[in-house]
């Protein structure tokens, strides 16, 4: 009897080892976190940490929608003019310190970002608000000056509602040092040089999160990265260089789980269209179209994991312009457009690309390559960031590499560039059609969203006639986790990414 | 006598002042020698002008270099190396928080460098011309050829990856130091064992040595006490000027192997553009690197007088 129960006492103790479910998650990020504070960072890293402490105004469905699901917006209106939007908070949500979230904090949280001596960069996207006015606690309205259809895609707090009295009683050096949100996880502590830990918020007013704890872990070396999540050190890790993601699926596919989604994204060359210049001639650029083959490119640098750019919106948004001019390869084409332009035997300029990114090195190097089956003997000048910055924008770079990557989900920062008066116009080598500017002007206003559509595309494919740039490409992004870790499918998507929900991810 | 030998430590304090002037000024300009506006490059093109301008003001961007440099060197001074434009913390914090990892890893590093280079350039010259003395050539020479950064990676990828043996990256106790340490060690054994070799050679062909030996005295304490002792002055140098090295290998092995140290931290913070912290690093370790040499040459000078005659 004695024997038995000893072996019934052993027999459940493996049983319970068995059961123990692993209760922390560990995510590489590349580099150490700058300032965990929401108006200021600047970096993907702080993101990836932000996203799982703090609760957003509001969120985004799949399809690139507005949702209050996960939100702390109850529902939210916008009158007919497009001036006024109310919020209408829900009841009961705390900060992790036990605080009530309520309207207060959103407004306070607004006003951070337009407070010119907090000094955040992201304070011109609210430089559109004439005031905002607490109607209760938990009902707030903002009037614009002007209609914008961009207000809640470029001034959505950066997914962050404040706690006002937090950081008015502890100052905002101390906050950064120590965030409070009202997300699904807690800050723990920050390791200097090492990682940073949080831990389950049993308050949030979602559904919990399923796994306790989560560590970010720096690894500034990709191949330690790389090891690290072979050996099991490491859970997940996101935005994979392309080679690194291929690399490791071939050598550690059974091992792993891989999930890749599309980015709100798009890779291109830019044309010095000012006076004089070769590209002001629209059949230069035209014929520069027709030479470039963007598959070839995507081999190059993205094998599988990039699709060929036709307009500037990617392909999943709505606003995709499909039928838009996509210059197939055509060097016959190419050619006689060079000679209508009256450069029979080509002419020499410079592709510009910035030295620190390797791929945009190697595909300029590729460029110049195609461009010369059609006579045009392109330079390739790779420098350094800051020069790159300067040269382009005062307009003494003849081409350009350019990525732009936009906020969701209106793509109005793809198309605003375009119109004469746009700050962003001279950068981006000037460009001025009546009709374009027009059109621009029109999407500014039009509230109806598919008729909004319509005109994102109507607008790519007037430019893309006028040939204004050259896209290349929309990337994939490709990320490995651990074999046991759940990852649900629906975050596997442009809108709303893994790393935005840590807190649905769940260990089998 | 006396008025000579000050005179060298003066001369020598001074350079070394000169030294360190130049430094501050090289430090100092890595912001203005890189091509680009510096309120651009720090916060990156998509800010507004009015943050531009206060990153200006605050690092008086707007007023001349000589001045700038004045606000900066003065700052240093009071201990005020500026904040962090990353991490808005005073960049004397940050480098506080670092600068432990950093000399543990090079104080194992040296250890290992140290002790096995000595003993490696002992016994390969004792052995001179055997299996031993060749083995120890050919394992210097193979340390040498290997690239810290891949040596570091294949460690991890053995020890760690296959084995499990060590955690991959990170400073998780002890074990994560073992790797790292041997990884700058191992290299710089091969440092100071040639020139340890060719030292003790010289030495124990001295007349003085065949002397002792004459006397009878035993083998060990004739190594010991009279030929390793005069063959090991000039590794004082040796291991001071290496100093410098050992800093900048580190650099890329802390990188390797997730090390929250000075250099990684360097590095990031070029990669961000962090200027107060790279000019405050790049300073410390050029700091460092002027002390060890001054120190190196009066350590020298004490234990043999001979240098302060000739110079």
């Amino acid at each position: 009897m004695r024997k038995f129960v000893l072996v019934l006492v052993v027999l459940s103790m493996i049983i319970a080892g068995l059961g123990i479910a692993k209760d922390t998650v560990v995510i590489n990020l590349q580099a150490e976190p700058s300032r965990l504070n929401p108006i200021i960072y600047q970096d993907t890293e702080t993101s990836m940490v932000l996203e799982s402490i703090y609760a957003p105004l509001l969120d985004l469905t799949e399809d690139g929608d507005f949702t209050t699901e996960g939100a702390v917006t109850e529902r939210f209106t916008i009158s007919d003019d497009g001036l006024v939007y109310t919020f209408y908070i829900k009841q009961g949500i705390k900060f992790h310190n036990g605080d009530p979230l309520t309207a207060r904090d959103v407004k306070f949280s607004y006003e951070s970002f337009m407070d010119p001596d907090l000094g955040s960069p992201h304070n011109r996207y609210y430089a559109g608000i004439e005031e905002i006015v607490l109607v209760d606690d938990y009902t707030l309205e903002i009037h614009l000056k002007e209609l914008d259809i961009a207000f809640l895609t470029l001034a959505r707090l950066r997914g962050a509602v404040m706690p006002k009295d937090y950081i008015e009683s502890v100052g905002w050096d101390e906050y950064e040092r120590h965030p409070i949100g009202a997300g699904p996880y807690k800050f723990v502590r920050r390791v200097p040089a090492q990682s940073i830990e949080l831990k389950r918020f049993e308050d949030y007013f979602g559904e919990n999160a399923k796994i306790e704890n989560v560590v970010f872990r720096y690894y500034p070396e990709m191949s330690t990265a790389i090891m690290a999540i072979r050996a099991g050190q490491v859970d997940f890790i996101g935005e994979l260089p392309t080679d690194e993601f291929n690399a490791l699926k071939r050598t550690a596919g059974d091992d792993l789980n891989f999930g890749t989604y599309e980015r709100f994204e798009d890779h291109r060359v830019v044309f010095n269209k000012r006076p004089g210049e070769p590209f002001a001639d629209v059949l230069v650029r035209q014929a520069v179209n027709y030479a470039i083959d963007r598959s070839e490119i995507i081999a190059l640098t993205r094998p599988g994991m990039a699709t060929p750019a036709v307009g500037r919106v990617p392909t999943f948004h709505p606003a995709h312009a499909a039928d838009a001019p996509a210059y197939e390869v055509d060097l016959d084409k190419a050619r006689e457009l060079l000679i209508e332009a009256g450069y029979p035997d080509g002419f020499k300029t410079q592709i510009f690309a910035p030295s620190n990114h390797r791929e945009r090195v190697l595909e300029v190097q590729q460029i110049q390559r195609q461009l010369a089956r059609i006579g045009i003997e392109a330079e390739v000048v790779a420098v350094e960031w800051g020069t790159y910055l300067d040269v382009t924008a005062d307009g003494e770079a003849p081409m350009f590499r350019e990525r732009w990557s936009a906020s969701a989900p209106e793509p109005i920062s793809f198309i605003e560039s375009w119109h004469s008066e746009s700050s962003w116009n001279p950068i981006f080598g000037t460009y001025y059609n009546e009709e374009v500017d027009r059109l621009v002007d029109l999407i500014r206003v039009t509230i109806d969203t598919e008729e909004r559509w319509e005109l994102y595309r109507e607008v790519q494919r007037i430019a893309m006639e006028d040939a204004v740039c050259v896209p290349l490409y929309y990337p994939l992004v490709g990320e490995a986790y651990n074999k046991d870790l759940y990852i649900p499918e629906d975050l596997w998507n442009p809108f709303k990414r893994p790393i935005s929900a840590v807190h649905r991810w769940e260990w089998r | 006598m006396a008025g000579r030998k000050r005179s060298f430590w003066i001369r020598r304090i001074v350079r070394t002042l000169v030294t360190a002037f130049g430094v501050s000024l090289v430090a100092f300009l890595i912001l203005h020698l890189t091509p680009g506006d510096p309120a651009k490059i720090m916060l990156g093109p998509y800010a507004s002008e009015a943050a531009y301008e206060a990153i200006r003001e605050r690092y008086h961007l707007n007023e001349p270099l000589p001045l700038q440099y004045l606000y900066w060197i003065s700052g240093v001074f009071r201990g005020d190396l500026g904040d962090s434009i990353r991490y808005n913390r005073p960049v004397l914090e940050l480098i506080k928080d670092r600068i432990g990892p950093t000399l543990a890893l090079m104080g194992s590093a040296l250890f290992i460098s140290i002790t096995l280079g000595i003993f490696l350039g002992i016994v390969a010259a004792i052995k001179r011309n055997t299996p031993i003395d060749y083995f120890a050539t050919f394992q210097a020479v193979f340390w040498l050829s290997i690239p810290p950064f891949w040596l570091g990676i294949l460690f991890l990828y053995i020890f760690g990856l296959q084995l499990r043996w060590v955690p991959i990256g990170g400073m998780v106790g002890f074990t994560s130091l073992i790797f790292p340490a041997l990884t700058i060690g191992l290299r710089d054994e091969a440092w100071f064992a040639r020139p340890m070799r060719a030292e003790m050679l010289e030495v124990l062909n001295q007349d003085y040595i065949k002397a002792v030996k004459a006397k009878g005295l035993k083998y060990s304490s004739v190594i010991v006490k009279h030929a390793l002792r005069n063959a090991l002055i000039p590794m004082i140098t040796m291991i001071a000027l290496r100093l410098p090295w050992v800093i900048g290998g580190s650099v890329v092995v802390e990188v390797v192997f997730s090390w929250g140290g000075l250099g990684s931290f360097l590095v990031s913070s070029v990669l961000a553009r962090d200027y107060p912290v790279v000019q405050a690093i790049l300073l410390l370790i050029a700091m460092l690197v002027v002390v060890a040499n001054l120190v190196a040459d009066l350590l020298y000078s004490v234990i043999d007088p001979r240098i302060r005659k000739e110079s």
